[in-house]
């Protein structure tokens, strides 16, 4: 009989692979990689401020909604940034700021009256890879269905305005909000991947498959993407697991082979 | 009643409160025109078409494009109108076949989810051949020559059925065969099918032999008429002051003169 946890592994690694898979190509086409990884950080804010919420407020609403809820908030206000003219690594750099700041803030305010909830907080960004609960699953499941109905809906405009924004806004296409969908996306992406696999694991995948797959592909970028994203997650949990290394390690090590494979194809080409 | 044509009158552009990029612009096409904007860089050649497509909002005069004001009604002026940006504001680097960036001009006049149908394809081969490209229509953009680029943004604007064509330097980086049969096309645009034509462009030889309205600008308007009333020492020399005249030849004293 198949290990309980390694099966839970497995539909993990199945779902975040098909998550990034789907995701990674957009990013890529869209100029929004750098975003994406930033928006990671903005997830220990979220989690600062649940917890400075519940410990300092006494509102006790769960430290997921409430990061969610925030980091969709700064993806919003980065993409308005960038509709308002700042070149999108800029928009984001303002908006860690921000968020930084406040983490920093609030996490004074957190640690006087409670010496855990720092940690708490911690928690949200480290990820539970190793010990994938099913409470991870069903947050895998539901980002990775809400991702892809929006990719699946809006991929054609958002990879049309990176093609030529100029031309789309005089089509009449409503280039703004494209960009909120295109930033909701990297949210939903940041924080899913930061609470289940971990803030090290998340930057490792997010990148890779769409920057790989289009550097081997200018027609199948999309199928290739899902397939490179399955064989880093996939491979790199399993690797983990039976030489007992961090997950990320494991990532680490799939998505850098990875990355030599697709050069020695290219050369091949 | 309803202008049929484009309208401006005593149109200023002023960026970053200091820079005037067009003063006072007044001009007044009638439908059905096939006309060329020409002046030096910095002329506010292109400025005057994003006024004209709705994407820039003049900060002084009044504008009347077919009956609308385009920043105001941007709905029913980007149906009207189809703009055709400058080669060098699109990013070649995104993978986009032919077919897909003509359809998108199709689909972007629906409103989302925007789902392409058999007919949808059907009427894009069509363009498509029109504008004789149908060849390419599995071929990405980024692997096409210059003037076959251009002819896909073209198709791209047509394939909307607009009643103006706003095209931002069409001509640049193509040889000078292409520029005469692009020049060519646009004028069946105009003659068979009745779609109002206007040039921004550096340079006007191309289309001289299908008598375009000329509008020589620069900033504000110096000219409008035909080709042999504008293209005149005397009135070229008060935009292009380095004009020089040989027989059968004028040298607007500029690189791309």
């Amino acid at each position: 009989m198949v290990d309980p946890l390694l099966m839970r592994v497995l539909i993990a690694s199945l779902l975040s692979g098909v998550l990034v898979g789907i995701s990674s190509p957009l990013l890529t086409l869209a100029k929004t990689l750098l975003t994406g990884l930033s928006m990671i950080h903005n997830v220990l804010a979220g989690g600062i401020l649940a917890v400075y919420l519940y410990y300092v407020c006494g509102v006790s609403i769960p430290m997921i909604y409430i990061a969610l809820m925030y980091v969709i908030t700064v993806a919003i206000l980065t993409a308005e940034l960038v509709e308002r003219g700042y070149p999108p690594d800029t928009a984001a750099s303002v908006m860690i700021a921000i968020s930084s700041a406040i983490t920093v803030v609030l996490s004074y305010f957190v640690a006087i009256k409670s010496s855990i909830a720092i940690a708490q907080a911690w928690s949200l960004v480290v990820g539970t890879s190793s010990i994938v609960t099913i409470s991870d699953i069903s947050l895998l499941i539901v980002a990775t269905t809400v991702v892809g109905v929006l990719v699946l809906f809006f991929r054609r405009e958002i990879i049309y305005i990176a093609f030529d924004e100029l031309g789309a806004r005089s089509m009449g296409l409503n280039v703004r909000l494209y960009r909120y969908v295109l930033y909701t996306v990297i949210a939903i992406l940041a924080i899913t991947l930061t609470m289940t696999i971990g803030i090290i694991a998340a930057h490792i995948t997010i990148a890779a498959p769409g920057a790989l797959a289009l550097q081997l592909s200018r027609r199948k970028y999309t199928q290739l993407s899902v397939l490179i994203a399955l064989i880093i997650t996939l491979g790199g949990y399993v690797f983990a697991y039976i030489t007992y290394l961090p997950p990320s390690g494991g990532l680490g090590i799939f998505a850098a082979a990875t990355l030599i494979l697709s050069e020695l194809l290219k050369v091949k080409r | 009643m309803k202008f049929h044509g484009i309208k401006l009158k005593d149109v200023t552009v002023i960026f970053n409160s200091k820079i005037r990029a067009l003063e006072n612009v007044s001009i007044e096409l009638k439908s059905p025109f096939y006309a060329i904007v020409m002046g030096p860089n910095g002329a506010g050649k292109t400025t005057l078409l994003k006024v004209i497509a709705g994407l820039l909002r003049p900060d002084k005069g009044y504008i009347n494009v077919y009956g609308y004001v385009p920043y105001r009604d941007k709905g029913p002026v980007s149906k009207l109108v189809s703009y055709v940006p400058q080669l060098i504001q699109v990013d070649e680097s995104i993978p986009l076949l032919v077919k897909d960036i003509v359809l998108m001009g199709l689909l972007s006049a629906r409103k989302a989810p925007r789902i392409a149908f058999k007919e949808d394809y059907e009427y894009v081969d069509k363009i498509l051949k029109v504008l004789e490209i149908d060849r390419c229509k599995e071929c990405l953009f980024s692997e096409l020559s210059g003037g076959l680029k251009q002819r896909v943004m073209i198709a791209r604007a047509l394939v909307r059925k607009p009643k103006l064509l706003l095209l931002d330097e069409p001509f640049s980086m193509l040889d000078f065969h292409m520029k005469c049969e692009l020049a060519e096309l646009l004028y069946r645009l105009y003659s068979e099918m009745g779609v109002d034509i206007l040039i921004v462009a550096h340079e006007v030889s191309p289309c001289v032999p299908f008598e375009p309205l000329v509008i020589l600008l620069n900033k504000r308007v110096y000219a409008v008429g035909k080709a042999h009333e504008v293209l005149r020492p005397e009135i070229l020399r008060k935009v292009y002051p380095g004009t020089m005249e040989f027989k059968n030849l004028i040298v607007l004293g500029e690189d791309h003169g």
